[in-house]
């Protein structure tokens, strides 16, 4: 049998999913997370039955009239897919609103039970609640349940298989033959819905304190959502992950971490002896188990970060830095939607591309399906640790700014793509439940943490594992195949393919073939850049790096690299701030849905980076040796040319307003 | 151009007839922590409007403005609890 | 020479795993071997609705 989990936004029906199927999606404390409809299996020990019980979680709604896109998948699934049973979640603190919707659900004709969700949270409210009249008001039977302490799950599942099949009756029908075109029907009909839940609710609900009133949680609000206040402290928010995470956590559990890497790679070089062939050799320690070992060495201090934001997602402070950023993104014409693509974008940019989806607006949806990837993702956070704790010391400050650089990148171009793209006179507005606080739940973040670090020894060990393989079998062969000489290494494959790009590189200051090399497979994945920078450069430890000094002898990673700090910065940022990964590339490809924005897009990412990258570099070497960095000029050249051409076609905007596409960059 | 311009006079005239009476307040004006009676929803977007309702926004019902922030208003309505933008709290008459 | 048949067969079944696990998950519909959530879309989407101009007419 199907059963159908429908309810508000945010009333926790993927928490309660998760916890009768034993699957783990991602849930955050606030409303929307679910977009597209998921199913599983319902756990043996709650399900008595004896023959399977599928769920499928559903995206909240308010009503069965669909106004979102997120409603209009329930509905239709409601509506068209007949599921056995409809267990609505009911959020316990707000009946007056959810109700509702589940008097819309028990007019389908097909048996509901309610789940009376959050109770817990309800009873400390001085909210008292009488189910019994409740069920027998609303005709369907009512489950007290808490899916965060995985209460009352049993019942619920028990109470499911009962109905099946038994029909439903409604309390509360709107009118016969009612057509959903007559406007003024339908609102005389909801409106007498509603006064059928007003009337229902006085009788079973006793409320000790008015919610209508300023809590300690509004007086916080008005703290971290402050105007001006709320950028400054979502900073220190940041700062402080970052520093945990780099500076003070990360390292301590990375350095044990390392160690067992470094005595595997140590253990393989042992077993393999002498007799093996050096070059296949090296392509088992240097290329798979150097490569692999210097991207999963970041594990420890991105499991950490992972871990934080996962607390600050479950405890409703991420809903509050929408708040805050929605502000700033209007001011530059965008969605207030288009806070969530970005924040999403920082776990990873596909699901932020996608998540595009929900901004009707076309124009709005382009612009920020092209500007998400800026926000550094997961990959991007290795490259980041290197290169805070390669040339700056493990300071967060590093991580915090790439963040804040992030942002302001995706200001500026918001800014300018609306001067470049016909504004559409599309109005939009934004509203959000604000999710209440809650003291965050270490289990929820450990398990949100153990699912992406798996998900990132995946890749490590498939992506990144086979780029490594092929980068080091590049550079350790000419184009004739034969080994590369020692000494000779720039006529290797990889040497001739990248140094065309490395030229291009030079007014930025890193021209060398490596590290156009490592940016260069950073579009198959971010993490490569850390990878191939491992391999081309044998190192495979990128952490303990007092003990590379002893090893190589060569003075430390940095002066391996050749980079000066600033230049180093600037390396980092365009790592960062040009196109994303392909898989991202792809995702933007779709829900873009037009070539000429994609092109477009790519362009603009690369322009970016690109300019970013010179800024930081000429800037910051006239500031540090009192003259320009090389290749000033030509750089220039380069970008006067990006930044004429912006210029150019907002001008022509301006000319032609009925241009409709931005053209290619 | 003065057809458009009469176009858009004409429509508003027809549009507000009936709010015109009432004088022009919403919940931007409205004093935190003082609840409400809703007048009426003034916006021209249907679909804006029947979002609204299914929130339990719509005439006749109870609203307070929590507190504001940033430029967004906090907002309870049902029991429920809602952080609205400037363009929405326009449209909630009051 | 045996060992290096041997480490060269190791290599290979590493990478042709890791080729396998890739063409595998694309075909389940994973974009993106290991990247989170990168199956469903799945968003901290807002209910907000917005105008079409149509609907006014």
């Amino acid at each position: 049998m199907r059963i159908a989990l429908a309810g508000n936004p945010n009333s926790g029906k993927t928490t309660l999913f998760n916890a009768i199927t034993g699957r783990i999606e991602h849930v955050g404390n606030w409303p929307g997370v679910t977009v597209a409809k998921k199913e599983g299996d319902v756990k043996r020990e709650l399900n008595r039955t004896g023959s399977t019980i599928r769920a499928v979680d559903l995206p909240g709604a308010y009503s069965i009239s669909p106004f979102t896109s997120e409603e209009c998948i329930t509905s239709n699934f409601i509506r068209d897919e007949d599921p056995d049973v409809i267990i609505n979640i009911v959020d316990a603190a707000s009946l007056r609103r959810s109700l509702f919707f589940t008097t819309q659900l028990l007019e389908l004709g097909i048996p509901v039970v309610i789940a009376l969700n959050k109770i817990d949270q309800v009873k400390r409210k001085g909210i008292t609640i009488n189910t019994d009249k409740l069920a027998e008001k609303l005709k369907c039977k009512v489950i007290e349940t808490s899916s965060t302490r995985k209460k009352g799950l049993a019942e619920l599942i028990a109470a499911a298989a009962e109905v099946r099949g038994k029909g439903q009756e409604a309390p509360f029908s709107s009118p016969a033959g009612l057509d959903d075109t007559d406007r003024a029907g339908v609102e005389a009909a909801d409106r007498e819905r509603f006064a059928f839940v007003d009337k229902l609710v006085e009788e079973v609900e006793v409320r000790k304190i008015d919610s209508s009133r300023l809590t300690i949680q509004d007086a916080v609000d008005r703290i971290v959502a402050h105007k001006i206040w709320g950028i400054p402290i979502f900073a220190v928010v940041i700062f402080a992950v970052f520093s945990i995470s780099q500076v003070w956590l990360g390292p301590l559990l990375a350095d044990y971490f390392v160690g067992w890497i470094d005595g595997l790679y140590a253990y393989v070089e042992g077993l393999l002896g002498d007799g093996v062939s050096p070059l296949l050799s090296a392509l088992l320690l240097d290329g798979i188990i150097g490569g692999v070992g210097a991207v999963v060495g970041f594990l420890p201090l991105i499991m950490v970060m992972f871990f934080l934001l996962a607390l600050l997602e479950d405890c409703g402070y991420m809903a509050r830095v929408a708040v805050v950023m929605d502000r700033y993104l209007k001011k530059v014409g965008l969605s207030g939607r288009s806070i969530i693509p970005m924040i999403l974008g920082t776990g990873c940019a596909i699901p932020g591309v996608m998540a595009t989806r929900t901004i009707r607006d076309p124009r709005q949806r382009r612009t920020t399906a092209m500007l998400t990837p800026f926000m550094p993702c997961g990959a991007k956070l290795p490259v980041i640790a290197l290169f805070a704790g390669v040339f700056f010391k493990d300071a967060a400050w590093v991580g915090t700014t790439m963040y804040f650089m992030g942002i302001a990148i995706v200001i500026v171009g918001a800014l300018i793509i609306r001067r470049i793209v016909r504004e559409s006179p599309v109005r939009s507005f934004f509203i959000m439940e604000l999710p209440e606080y809650r003291l965050p739940s270490i289990k929820r973040a450990f398990i949100s943490m153990m699912s992406r670090a798996k998900a990132f020894i995946i890749k490590a060990g498939t992506i990144i594992l086979v780029c490594n393989a092929l980068v080091h079998i590049m550079q350790a062969f000419t184009w004739s195949f034969q080994p590369v000489e020692e000494g000779m290494q720039s006529t290797s494959i990889l040497a001739t393919l990248a140094t065309p790009f490395a030229v291009l590189l030079i007014p930025l200051g890193f021209g060398a073939w490596q590290l156009a090399a490592a940016a260069l497979t950073g579009f198959i994945a971010k993490e490569n850049v850390v990878g191939t920078l491992a391999v081309v450069y044998s190192i495979s430890n990128f952490i303990d790096t007092e003990e590379f000094v002893l090893v190589s002898g060569a003075g430390d990673v940095a002066a391996v690299l050749g980079l000066t700090s600033v230049s180093a910065l600037a390396y980092l940022m365009f790592n960062l701030f040009t196109p994303p990964c392909f898989a991202a590339i792809g995702a933007m490809n779709a829900e873009m849905g037009s070539r000429k924005w994609l092109w477009a897009a790519i362009g603009f990412q690369f322009g970016m980076g690109y300019t970013v990258a010179y800024l930081v570099y000429q800037i910051g070497t006239l500031i540090t040796t009192g003259s320009f960095g090389n290749a000033v000029i030509p750089g220039f050249l380069a970008v006067a040319f990006f930044i004429g051409l912006l210029i150019h076609l907002m001008h022509r905007k301006e000319q032609r307003a009925s241009a409709g596409v931005k053209e290619v960059a | 151009m003065e057809l458009a311009i009469t176009n858009l006079l004409f429509n508003r005239k027809a549009k507000n007839r009936k709010l015109d009476a009432v004088k022009q307040q919403n919940l931007t004006h409205a004093k935190v922590n003082c609840t409400y009676n809703i007048r009426g929803i003034d916006t021209e977007d249907k679909c804006m409007k029947d979002f609204l309702f299914t929130l339990g926004c719509f005439e006749g019902e109870k609203v307070t403005v929590i507190s504001v922030l940033a430029d967004n208003y906090i907002i309870h309505v049902k029991d429920a609890r809602y952080s609205i933008d400037k363009e929405l709290a326009r449209a909630i008459l009051i | 020479m045996w060992q290096n048949i041997i480490v060269f067969l190791v290599i290979g079944a590493i990478i042709a795993g890791a080729i396998a696990k890739i063409v595998i998950d694309r075909k389940n519909g994973v974009k993106c071997s290991g990247c989170p959530y990168s199956k469903e879309c799945s968003t901290a989407g807002m209910c907000s609705s917005q105008t079409d101009l149509e609907t006014d007419k």
